[in-house]
């Protein structure tokens, strides 16, 4: 037998035994006792890819919410366990990922998600297999509203709210100057509800606003330079983008030498974040006066807990800053366990219903989980962009969001409406 | 090479040996396998199983074309979502019975592929190969941007299945029927005299152009038929997801299928089974195990390429040659 | 469309993005940022030109070339930071780094399928892409990484009545210089004539004496390091991150096929055709952003399948 061969066969002999390996793990039954068995958190999100930076921010903030539930004995006797799986950003893995945790891992919740379109394909699931879904990083609104369903909550804000409170605190500071708009959003359902919310935002604060220019760059996109020069040679007064992660971190590169910030007032739906801009430093071209939003600016929040945490979060990840997915999932997993408890048991059923209209702890404060839709009310912060002495990276300043949080929201009545609409 | 190895490839061999000779009993008992599997594994493998037996029909269909044909495609992914989102726009649309807009996926797909077929069988080797690429990644564009129509990236989701088919244990007897009932169709295609011809066309155009074949309209054909069955996998695949997304479409889809008909071997019927099997197996296994999912798939694919350029198909009928005796 | 005077240009305003004044000096404007961009793309495509055009192996995984670069850029500017100019250092080392990694691939698994059906190596350097991917997160994590520009590119110039970023026009420096360096080399040099002749048939220069599968070792290090280069000139305009190898090696599949496939001079004109075409499409229809690229590949594949400057070999 040649070299070529031994080797083939070795090789076939590695895929037969995956092969075998496989089928073991179908026909063994994990044992064991009853009252230790874990409650077990299945995790999804982007492990890889673009994106990966949100996936393993949500992990580190679960990791530490659950770290801190098992040393305190658990939840009723219980430990949490999660199991973490890879989206890969595909509806059709995110899916197949989902199933495997129920059907097979026997998850008892699901959890997570950045990408709307993958977060719509496991609500469905969760629909029909009867599994508490919480989202955290997807900010569609369809996920609440439109196709929102019993199973199904959102721990973090929605476009909406991001995209009213930047509107809004934009149309304060400089709604009298700034009537001429010039936006530019990625070209995928996210992108497009943030210019279509902003339009409707800002337009019914400011009279007289007049779109100049749309421009709708591929999500991924690393060169902005053809946009930069469009805009420049416009009359626009403002400018509007929900970019975020790396595209936006592309953009203000470009942007801010191009002399973009100079000449419009500019307005972001997202992207307040640090992981984005944590490898900004003071003497780079910065985002300087932009107003972002962020959910979880842990250096202004007036309320010790945040700057706590998010100091376990930093030791956990080993990073010097703290992310908002971190908050998130901490938070989801700290709603889950208080749920559990006050029920007595592990009930899907009951657990739902508590929730609902319920006020959650988080390390921000009370968030009320509104009753229709399950959208946590969450304050979508909105602030302007600047360094600060106590930290290498620039964010929002002079942190603000809409009162009474309601208004930020969409109300019962509207989405009522909305889903008897469709 | 030591005896110890001779020996164990010889029984090796005997056994596959036997396995070919009774071909027919060994398929029927296969089927029946897999139809009993969900009385002895839990619903999760069951759905993997049924997500085998959609890329099986996919990369079968596939294998029409780059096996039988030799056209390289990189453009399957495009018919396939012409298939699923068909279907479910026609139930979600327009209320259409569950088995009309089955039915529905594989016809609209039959129609985009002429349409598609007929500009790329023009070209030959590695412009009919990006040219599928950029049809399909056109197809990918207009369902992602037609918001209105396709609902864009949200997808269509919460697609109603009849009640009958709805739970996944079903749904797979469904899937493995229809399955067969391709698979027993495309052999009877590749058996025929137009199979033949197929095959001569992928050995030598210009011989076959001159015994007679119009070898530009036996290579659309062959598209057309390829586009069928990829629509038939998408339909599946709407109905067994309950819901559709514009990345189906999207050029990595297309890859995975590539994928599965290589490792299984792409010049062999049953290599695109082989290949779905083992392909979707192995990422269910890797991702369980561990994060670097990718590096484990990687190696493999570089692995398996090199080493096993004719798949496992065509690894194990490469030993059968082997060992069949001298003079046969 | 009413041209008013000689210098102005009238379009519809509003939501459809077309400006409601535009003027000569915003096309000029509009021309320049197409042409940067274009080069930009270049830089990145001409490696992957290169490698088709003698080795005739289509490099899926050249995306995640560039993302090496780019990735070995930030690191060793950041690492280093102290030391002044740090990145003119990385964007030396970086790219030699990443052809020596080239190097190994070529030798270690690409010698083993020349010759074999261009199918299996896409599917090769497919399964290359996820490794690489892979082997990036292992050694530099998730994470979005960023360095700024260098001194003493960290500036804007005057150009008519804007400005445009100095670093940028930098970049169209360089493009072009690779461009006639690459003419050059194949043209003047040994190991230019040795690269065409293999290029043009590997029989007759193997029976010449010539050591061909090192001159294609030594071309794919070559079309490594451009990658290389690509990436790490890249990284003060962009983020880098993971996932940047894949929306690279699409726009790098279009230049190939719009400019021919095998022709260096084509994928430098490709890359122009491709980044005008973005900077003036998005003026007239930017909701269709993301189609102009497949559009205009699907359109000379059926018209003109050869590409520009392309050959009939390549059936």
């Amino acid at each position: 037998m040649t070299k070529k061969n031994l080797v083939g066969f070795l090789v076939s002999v590695i895929l037969i035994l995956a092969l075998v390996l496989s089928l073991v793990g179908v026909f063994s039954q994990p044992v064991a006792a009853a009252s230790k068995k874990p409650i077990l958190i299945g995790h999804l999100h982007p492990l890889t890819g673009s994106f990966a930076m949100f996936g393993t921010a949500c992990a580190t903030g679960i990791d530490v919410a659950i770290d801190e539930i098992n040393l305190g004995g658990g939840v009723l006797g219980r430990p949490l366990k999660v199991i973490n799986r890879d989206t890969k950003i595909s509806p059709s893995v995110g899916l197949r990922e989902a199933k495997d945790l129920v059907l097979s891992k026997k998850v008892d919740f699901l959890m997570g998600n950045i990408s709307s379109g993958v977060a719509l394909a496991i609500s469905g699931f969760a629909k029909e297999a009867k599994v508490i879904y919480v989202v955290t990083g997807s900010r569609s609104t369809k996920i609440t509203e439109d196709k929102g369903h019993r199973y199904v909550f959102r721990i973090g804000a929605n476009e909406f709210s991001r995209v009213s409170a930047v509107a809004q605190l934009a149309a304060e500071k400089w709604g009298d100057k700034a009537k001429r708009i010039v936006m530019i959003n990625p070209d995928y359902g996210y992108g497009h509800a943030c210019a279509n919310y902003f339009k409707e935002e800002y337009g019914k604060r400011v009279s007289g606003i007049e779109v100049v220019s749309a421009d709708w760059p591929k999500l991924g996109t690393s060169d902005f330079t053809p946009y930069i020069s469009k805009f420049m040679a416009s009359n626009g007064e403002m400018l509007f983008h929900s970019l975020y992660g790396g595209d936006y971190l592309s953009f203000v590169k470009q942007a801010v030498p191009a002399g973009v910030y100079k000449k419009f007032y500019v307005v972001g739906a997202s992207c307040g974040g640090t992981e984005t801009v944590c490898e900004m430093k003071k003497t780079d071209p910065a985002p300087l006066g932009e107003i972002l939003s962020d959910e979880f600016p842990y250096w202004e929040i007036d309320n010790p807990k945040a700057k706590e945490v998010a100091a376990r979060f930093m030791d956990k990840a080993g990073t010097s800053y703290a992310s908002y997915e971190s908050v998130l999932g901490y938070t989801s997993v700290y709603a889950l366990k208080d749920a559990i408890e006050a029920v007595g048991a592990v009930d899907t059923e009951k657990i739902v219903d508590y929730l609902e209209g319920r006020e959650i702890d988080s390390p921000i404060g009370k968030v009320k989980i509104q009753a229709i839709d399950h959208q946590a009310l969450w304050p979508p912060y909105a602030g302007t962009m600047a360094f600060t002495p106590d930290y290498p990276w620039p964010h929002i300043t002079d942190i603000w969001y809409p009162h009474p949080i309601e208004k930020v929201y969409h109300s019962p009545e509207y989405i009522k409406e909305l889903r008897k609409g469709k | 090479m030591s005896s110890k190895v001779q020996l164990k490839t010889i029984s090796v061999n005997g056994f596959l040996h036997g396995v070919m000779r009774h071909r027919w009993a060994w398929l029927v008992i296969a089927v029946g396998l897999m139809a009993a599997m969900p009385s002895f594994v839990g619903m999760s493998w069951v759905s993997i199983l049924c997500e085998i037996l959609i890329l099986t029909v996919a990369a079968s269909a596939l294998n029409l074309i780059i096996g039988y044909t030799g056209m390289i495609s990189f453009g399957p992914a495009g018919l396939y979502a012409v298939g699923a989102y068909t279907t479910a726009l026609l139930i979600v649309k327009a209320g259409a019975p569950f088995g009309l807009a089955m039915i529905a996926g594989p016809v609209a797909a039959i129609v985009v592929s002429l349409v598609m077929g007929w500009f790329c069988v023009r070209r030959t080797a590695v412009y009919f190969a990006l040219l599928t690429l950029a049809f399909s990644q056109l197809i990918h564009i207009i369902i992602f941007k037609w918001y209105g129509f396709t609902g864009g990236d949200d997808g269509i989701v919460e697609i109603p299945v009849p009640g009958f088919l709805f739970s996944i244990e079903s749904y797979y007897y469904f899937a493995l029927a229809c399955t067969v009932v391709c698979l027993l169709a495309m052999w009877v295609i590749v058996n025929s005299a137009f199979g033949k011809a197929l095959q001569v066309i992928r050995e030598n155009p210009g011989r076959a152009e001159f015994i007679g074949i119009n070898v530009r309209r036996y290579q659309l054909m062959a598209f057309v038929i390829q586009g069928f069955f990829l629509g038939v996998a998408g339909s599946l695949l709407c109905g067994f997801n309950h819901n559709v997304f514009p990345p189906i479409a999207d050029w990595t889809e297309s890859i995975h299928m590539i994928i599965a008909c290589l490792l299984g071997g792409m010049f062999h019927f049953f290599g695109p089974f082989v290949g779905s099997a083992v392909y979707i197996l192995l990422d269910r296994v890797v991702t369980s195990f561990t994060e670097y999912s990718f590096l484990v798939l990687g190696i493999v694919i570089v692995l398996l390429v090199l080493f096993f350029k004719g798949g496992i198909a065509g690894f194990v009928s490469e030993r059968l040659s082997a060992g069949r005796p001298k003079g046969n | 469309m009413l041209l008013c005077s000689p210098d102005r240009v009238m379009f519809k305003s509003g939501e459809r993005g077309i400006y409601s004044d535009m003027n000569l000096q915003a096309l000029l404007m509009q021309l320049l940022s197409g042409l940067s961009s274009g080069m930009l793309i270049y830089l990145i495509a001409v490696g992957l030109s290169l490698i088709f055009g003698t080795l005739k192996v289509f490099n899926l995984a050249h995306g995640a070339i560039y993302m090496l670069g780019a990735y070995l850029c930030v690191w060793l500017t950041s690492s280093f930071e102290q030391i002044p100019g740090m990145f003119w250092w990385a964007v030396i080392l970086g790219p030699f780094l990443v052809a020596l990694f080239g190097g190994l691939v070529e030798v270690v698994l690409l010698r083993r399928i020349y010759g074999w059906h261009f199918m299996y190596e896409f599917i090769l350097t497919f399964g290359l892409i996820l490794i690489i991917s892979d082997l990036v997160k292992i050694l530099w994590g998730g994470g979005f990484h960023s360095i700024t520009y260098p001194w003493p590119l960290n500036g804007t110039v005057k150009v008519a009545a804007g400005t445009f970023p100095l670093y940028n026009l930098f970049l169209v420096a360089v493009g072009v210089s690779i461009f006639f360096g690459l003419r050059a080399l194949l043209r003047y040099t040994r190991l230019g004539k040795v690269i065409r002749g293999v290029t043009y048939n590997r029989e007759i220069m193997s029976a010449l004496g010539e050591n061909v599968p090192a001159v294609y070792t030594v071309v794919f290090m070559l079309g490594c390091w451009l990658g290389g280069l690509g990436g790490a000139l890249a990284t003060p305009l962009v983020a880098v991150t993971l996932g940047m190898d894949t929306t690279v090696i699409i726009q790098c599949f279009i230049v190939v096929v719009i400019g021919g496939l095998g022709s260096l001079t084509g994928a430098f004109i490709g890359a122009l055709i491709l980044g005008l075409l973005d900077a003036f499409g998005i003026m007239v229809l930017p909701q269709l952003t993301i189609a102009f690229g497949f559009i205009l590949m699907a359109v000379i594949l059926i018209v003109r399948p050869y590409g520009l400057m392309g050959r009939r070999e390549y059936e």
